[in-house]
C-alpha cells in the first residue's frame, strides 16, 4: 500500500545541496542581474509612474555591479549546477562583453528616449531579461539550458523590438522576428532532441566522441546542422539572416545596437563551445551513404561564412537607410567572424582568440556607430543616408567619430577593426583556408564602397542648409567619444591584449 | 503498476458504455420519435435564430487562458517538490528556501499582472490603453502618450 | 500483495463471484476490472438519485415547502420516476448542431466524472485502484468534464450554450489554480500522492486531521471548498448555467437521456468533491474516535464507509445550503475572488504550511504537547 512513498536518499541530497551552494558562488553576476530585473519591474510598477530616469539608474547600477562580479569570479574552471553551466575564462569573457554592451545600451536608451517612448521601466526590465538569457547562453554546457537561455534572450528581444507600440514598422519587425525566430528555435530544439536520442545525454561535452562513433550516420549530421541553423538565426548568419534588415530598421535604435552586438556575441559564444566540443578538425561532418566524408564541419562553416559575408555586403550596397545598411553590414560581419570559427583549432585555441577579440572590437565599433546614428537623428530627425549630407561641417564631432567607426568596420588601420580582421584572416590562412581569406578580402573591398558612401555624403556633398546643428548633449558626447577611444586604442594594444589570449574552455 | 493504469482504460470504456447503453439502447426503446421541423430548430426563446453561434469570441477569455497556463505550469512544478518536502526538509532548510525563491519570482510576475490589470474582468478604457500610466489619467505628462496611442489606433 | 493486483477490492469480488475463476486465465484481470467498473456505475447512479432528491427536499424545506410528496413515502421515488420519464423523452439533435460532437459531449462529461471514482477510498481496502499519483490523477481527470461541457456548448450551435460553455471554461480554468495550490498544501503535509496514504496519515484522534495540522490549514480548507464550488459550477458560481439569463447554458439544446447524463455527471462530481474535502482535510473514512476506527471486520468497514458517506453528504448539504443562501455572483467578482483572494492567500498558506512542517515535523499543532498518548 505504501509503495508510493519511496525512501529518498537523503545523503545524496545533502551532497547535491552543498553542490548547489558551491555553484551559487560562481553565479552571483546572474543573480544580481535577476534581482535588478525584478526590482526595476516592481519599482516601475509600484513607485514610479513617469520617473524613468530612476529605472535607468537602477538598470545601469545593477549591470555595473554584475560586471564587477564577473571580474571577481573565481578563475579556475569548473562546472556549476551539476553540469548545467560552465565557469571558465571563456564564459567570463563573453559575459563581460555582453554586460559592457548592456551598459552602453542603457545609456543609449536615455539618449534615444524620445524615440523609445513611455514605459521605460518595462523596457529596462525586458532588456535585463534578455541580458540574463545571453549571459546564460555564454556559459551553458547543457543543451536544454542552451535552449532555455536562447529562448529567454529571444522572447525578450521580440518584445523589446516592438516597444514603440505606436510604431507600425516596429510591430511588423517584431512579428517577423518572432515568427522566424520560432521556426529557428523549433529547428534547434529538434536538433537537440535528435542528439539527445543518439547519446542519451544532454551535455555538450562529449559530442566529439559521438561524432566519431556516428561517423557514418547521416542523422548525426542533420542533428548538428539543425542546431547550427538555430544558432545562425541569433548570429544573423546565412541561411537564417533574412530577419535582420527589417528588425534593425524597425526597432528603436538603442535596441538595434543592443541586438547587433550582444545577441551576436552570445550566439557566437554558444557556437564556439558547441563546435569546440564537436572538434571540427576531427573527421566528422555530413557523410555520404558509403561512409565517405561529404562535407566536414570546417568546410560547412567556411561556406556559410563566405556566403554570409557576400550576401550581407552585396545587399548593403543599395541601402538608403543607415540602420538598414548597418543591418546588412552586421550580416557581413557575422560572416567574417564565422571565418574565425571555421578556423577553430581546439588544440591551440587559434580561432577562439581571433573570434573573441573581433567580437570585443565589434562591440565598441558597432555601438559607437549606432550611438552616432542616435545623436544625429536626434538633431536631423532622419535615418536616411541622404540626410547625412554636409554633416561634416554642420556637426563636426559626430561626423568625425562616425568616420572612425566606419573605418573600423571596414578594417582600416589605425582602428581596432584592422587588428581584429587581421587576426581573423590570419587564423583562416593558418588553417589553410586560403580561398576563404581571399573571399574575405574581396568582400572587404566591396564593403569599402558603401561605408565610404556615407563619408562622401558627410564631407564632399553640401546640403542646402549651412548653419551648424547645436552640439550634442553631454551624454551623447561622452558616449560617442568614449566608444571611439577603445576603437583607436585597441589597435595598439590589440595583439598584446592579454585578455583574449588566455581564454580556455571547460571540458 | 501498468495494470493499475489499465484499470483506468477499462473504466473509460465502462463509463462510455453506460452512456451509450442508456441513450442509444434503453432510451431508444422507450422513447417516441415524432418528427417535426420546428423541433429541430435552434432554441432561442421562440424567436428564429439569427446567424450561427460559431463566431469570434471575446478576447478576455484568451487572457484568462493565458494566465491559467502560466500559473498551472507553476503549480505543476510544485507537486514533485511537495511530495519530497516532508522527507527532505529534515535534511536542512534548503528545500524550503528553494521554494521561497521560486515563489518570490512568481510573486513578481503575479504583482505585475495584477498591477497591469490583467487579472480583472471589467477593465476601464484607460487601463486597457496600457497599464499604470494609463490609469493615472489626471497626470498631464501622460497626455502625449495617450494621444500617440490614439494616432496609432 | 503482488504487484499485478488492481487493489484488494478485486480479491474480495473474486471471493464473492466464484464463477469468475472458471474463466480462461487471460480474461481474469479484464473481467475483474469490468466488474469493479460496475460498482462505481451503481454508486454514481445512486448518488445521482439521492442527490437530486436531497436537493429538492432541502430547497423545499428552506423555502418552507414540502417538496415532492407524491411517489413513495415522502416522495422518495420521485427522482426514479423522473429518471424513467427522461428515458421516455424524445431525443432531439438540432439541425444546425455539430452532430458527432453533440453526441460525444455527454460521454466525455460522464466519463470524466466517472474516472474520478477510481481514486476515492471508501475504506482502506475499498478503493478501485490506489494509484501512487492519486491526488495528481484527480486534479488531472477533474478537468476532463469541462471538455465535455465545452464540446456540448460548441456543438449545440446555440448562443446561450456557447456563452455558457465559454464561461464554464474560463471559470473552471481559473479555479484550477487555487485547487492546485490547496492540493499541493495537502501533499506537503501528507508526503504522499496516494489517497490511502493521505487518509492513513490522519488516523487517530480527530486532532490528527489535516485541518488541525497547523494554524493556517483551515484557510486552505475554506479555499478548497470555495474553489470546488466554482469547479462544480454550483451556486453561487452557477454563471455558466444561469437559468435566468442563459437558459441553462451549455445544455439548452439537450433533452431526454442525454440531458440526464449531464445531470448524473454533475451530481457525481458534487459527491466526489464533497468526499474529497472529507478525505483531504477531515480524516476521510476515519471517524476521528480511535476506538471506533480500530474495530475490525464487517462492522468496522461499515462504520468507516458510513463515516465517509456521512461527511460527504454533510458537504453536499452545505453546497445546497449555500445555494439557497447566496445570490449568484457576477463574472468579474468570480475572477476577483479567484485571482486576488484565493490565489494569494493560498500561496501564503502553502508556504506557512511548509515552514510549519519543516520546524515542527510531528503530528501538528493541536496534538503538540497537551494531548500525549492520543496520537496514532
Amino acid at each position: 500500500m505504501l509503495a508510493a512513498t519511496k525512501q529518498l536518499d537523503t545523503k545524496a541530497f545533502a551532497e547535491f545541496v552543498s553542490g548547489v551552494g558551491d555553484s551559487v558562488a560562481g553565479f552571483w553576476p546572474e543573480i544580481v542581474l535577476g534581482i535588478t530585473l525584478c526590482a526595476v519591474l516592481l519599482y516601475d510598477l509600484v513607485l514610479s509612474r513617469e520617473r524613468s530616469k530612476n529605472t535607468a539608474y537602477m538598470a545601469f547600477g545593477g549591470t555595473l555591479l554584475s560586471l564587477a562580479l564577473v571580474f571577481m569570479l573565481p578563475s579556475e574552471p569548473r562546472s556549476l549546477f551539476s553540469g548545467m553551466l560552465a565557469l571558465d575564462s571563456f564564459s567570463t569573457f563573453f559575459k563581460a562583453v555582453i554586460l559592457i554592451g548592456t551598459l552602453v545600451t542603457v545609456a543609449l536608451t536615455q539618449l534615444d528616449k524620445e524615440n523609445i517612448g513611455a514605459r521605460l521601466g518595462e523596457y529596462y526590465g525586458i532588456l535585463l531579461a534578455a541580458v540574463l538569457g545571453m549571459m546564460l547562453m555564454a556559459s551553458s554546457t547543457n543543451m536544454i539550458m542552451i535552449y532555455l537561455a536562447v529562448e529567454l534572450a529571444s522572447l525578450s528581444s521580440y518584445v523589446i523590438v516592438a516597444h514603440r507600440r505606436q510604431s507600425r514598422i516596429g510591430s511588423e519587425a517584431s512579428l517577423k522576428y518572432a515568427i522566424y525566430g520560432s521556426v529557428a528555435s523549433a529547428l534547434m530544439l529538434y536538433g537537440i532532441s535528435l542528439l539527445f536520442g543518439m547519446t542519451g545525454s544532454l551535455s555538450v561535452m562529449g559530442l566529439a566522441d559521438l561524432g566519431i562513433r556516428m561517423a557514418t550516420d547521416v542523422g548525426f549530421g542533420i542533428a548538428v546542422g539543425l542546431v547550427l541553423a538555430g544558432l545562425a538565426y541569433k548570429m544573423a548568419a546565412f541561411p537564417m539572416h533574412f530577419w535582420v534588415p527589417d528588425v534593425y530598421q524597425g526597432a528603436p535604435t538603442a535596441v538595434t545596437a543592443f541586438l547587433s552586438v550582444a545577441s551576436k556575441t552570445a550566439a557566437f559564444a554558444i557556437l564556439l563551445r558547441f563546435m569546440a566540443s564537436l572538434d571540427p578538425g576531427s573527421a566528422t561532418g555530413i557523410k555520404m551513404a558509403d561512409g565517405g566524408l561529404f562535407l566536414d564541419w570546417t568546410s560547412i562553416l567556411a561556406v556559410a561564412a563566405a556566403v554570409t559575408m557576400t550576401l550581407g555586403n552585396l545587399a548593403a550596397l543599395f541601402q538608403t537607410n543607415i540602420k538598414r545598411m548597418l543591418g546588412y553590414s552586421s550580416i557581413a560581419h557575422a560572416g567574417y567572424i564565422l571565418m574565425g570559427v571555421a578556423a577553430l583549432e581546439v588544440s591551440d585555441y587559434a580561432g577562439f582568440k581571433a573570434v573573441a577579440f573581433y567580437l570585443l572590437v565589434y562591440l565598441f565599433t558597432n555601438l559607437g556607430a549606432f550611438a552616432v546614428v542616435i545623436v544625429v537623428s536626434n538633431q536631423v530627425k532622419s535615418e536616411e543616408i541622404e540626410a547625412y549630407k554636409g554633416l561634416g561641417t554642420r556637426m563636426w564631432l559626430p561626423a568625425l567619430l562616425l568616420t572612425i567607426f566606419l573605418f573600423s568596420l571596414i578594417g582600416m588601420p589605425p582602428t581596432a577593426g584592422f587588428t581584429g580582421k587581421f587576426l581573423l584572416f590570419r587564423a583562416a590562412i593558418d588553417k589553410g583556408l586560403y580561398w576563404l581569406a581571399i573571399m574575405g578580402g574581396i568582400n572587404t573591398a566591396v564593403s569599402v564602397y558603401y561605408y565610404m558612401r556615407i563619408l562622401k555624403f558627410m564631407y564632399l556633398e553640401d546640403s542646402a542648409e549651412k548653419t551648424p546643428y547645436p552640439a550634442p548633449c553631454l551624454l551623447g558626447k561622452v558616449l560617442t567619444v568614449g566608444l571611439a577611444l577603445p576603437v583607436l586604442l585597441l589597435f595598439f594594444l590589440g595583439a598584446a591584449a592579454g585578455w583574449t589570449k588566455n581564454l580556455s574552455l571547460l571540458g | 503498476m501498468h495494470v493499475q493504469f489499465a484499470n483506468i482504460v477499462v473504466f473509460c470504456v465502462v463509463g462510455a458504455l453506460f452512456v451509450i447503453l442508456n441513450v442509444s439502447v434503453v432510451s431508444r426503446i422507450l422513447r417516441p420519435t415524432v418528427r417535426d421541423p420546428e423541433k429541430y430548430e435552434t432554441y432561442e426563446c421562440g424567436e428564429p435564430a439569427i446567424g450561427s453561434a460559431w463566431i469570434r469570441f471575446d478576447m478576455r477569455f484568451y487572457t484568462i487562458a493565458l494566465v491559467f497556463v502560466i500559473f498551472a505550469v507553476e503549480v505543476a512544478f510544485m507537486y514533485p517538490w511537495a511530495l519530497v518536502f516532508k522527507q527532505l526538509s529534515a535534511v536542512g532548510p534548503f528545500v524550503f528556501i528553494e521554494m521561497v525563491v521560486f515563489l518570490l519570482i512568481l510573486a513578481v510576475g503575479f504583482i505585475y499582472a495584477w498591477a497591469k490589470g490583467d487579472l480583472e474582468w471589467v477593465r476601464s478604457i484607460a487601463s486597457q490603453r496600457g497599464g499604470p500610466e494609463g490609469r493615472s489619467g489626471s497626470n498631464p505628462g501622460n497626455q502625449t502618450d495617450s494621444s500617440e496611442r490614439k494616432n496609432a489606433a | 500483495m503482488p504487484e499485478t493486483t488492481t487493489g484488494a477490492l478485486i480479491y474480495q469480488i473474486l471471493e464473492l463471484l466464484p464463477f469468475l475463476k472458471e474463466l480462461p486465465e487471460f480474461l481474469h484481470i479484464p473481467m475483474l476490472m469490468f466488474v469493479t467498473g460496475l460498482i462505481p456505475v451503481t454508486v454514481i447512479s445512486l448518488v445521482g438519485l439521492v442527490g437530486v432528491y436531497m436537493e429538492r427536499k432541502v430547497s423545499a424545506f428552506m423555502q418552507i415547502r414540502l417538496g415532492p410528496m407524491e411517489y413513495g413515502p415522502w416522495g422518495t421515488l420521485q427522482t426514479l420516476a423522473d429518471g424513467i420519464k427522461l428515458m421516455g423523452k424524445e431525443d432531439i439533435i438540432p439541425r444546425e448542431a455539430d452532430k458527432p460532437l453533440f453526441i460525444l459531449a455527454p460521454i466525455a462529461a460522464f466519463v470524466g466524472v466517472f474516472l474520478l471514482f477510481i481514486a476515492i477510498p471508501f475504506d482502506r481496502d475499498i478503493i478501485v485502484v490506489d494509484l501512487n499519483v492519486g491526488i495528481f490523477y484527480l486534479a488531472a481527470v477533474a478537468s476532463i468534464e469541462v471538455v465535455g461541457i465545452i464540446m456540448a456548448g460548441w456543438a449545440s450551435n446555440n448562443k446561450w450554450s456557447l456563452l455558457g460553455a465559454m464561461r464554464e471554461a474560463a471559470q473552471v480554468v481559473a479555479y484550477e489554480i487555487p485547487v492546485g495550490i490547496c492540493l499541493v498544501t495537502v501533499v506537503i503535509v501528507s508526503g504522499s500522492f496516494s489517497m490511502v496514504d493521505i487518509v492513513e496519515e490522519q488516523k487517530g484522534l480527530f486532532l490528527n486531521w489535516f485541518i488541525f495540522r497547523n494554524p493556517v490549514m483551515w484557510v486552505v480548507f475554506i479555499a478548497f471548498i470555495i474553489a470546488s464550488l466554482a469547479e462544480l459550477k454550483r451556486a453561487p458560481f452557477d454563471l455558466p448555467e444561469a437559468e435566468s439569463e442563459l437558459v441553462s447554458g451549455f445544455h439548452t439544446e439537450y433533452s431526454g437521456m442525454r440531458f440526464s447524463i449531464f445531470f448524473i455527471a454533475e451530481y457525481g462530481a458534487m459527491f466526489v468533491a464533497s468526499a474529497l474535502i472529507a478525505i483531504l482535510f477531515l480524516g476521510g473514512y476515519y471517524t476521528g474516535i480511535p476506538f471506533l476506527d480500530n474495530i475490525d471486520g464487517i462492522l468496522g468497514i461499515l462504520i468507516r464507509v458510513g463515516a465517509l458517506f456521512g461527511k460527504a453528504f454533510a458537504f453536499l448539504f452545505l453546497q445546497m445550503w449555500i445555494r439557497w443562501t447566496l445570490p449568484r455572483i457576477r463574472l468579474d467578482q468570480m475572477f476577483y475572488l479567484c485571482y486576488k483572494v484565493l490565489v494569494p492567500f493560498g500561496f501564503v498558506a502553502m508556504i506557512i504550511t511548509a515552514f510549519w512542517q519543516m520546524v515542527l515535523p510531528g503530528d501538528g499543532f493541536m496534538s503538540l504537547g497537551w494531548a500525549p498518548g492520543l496520537g496514532k
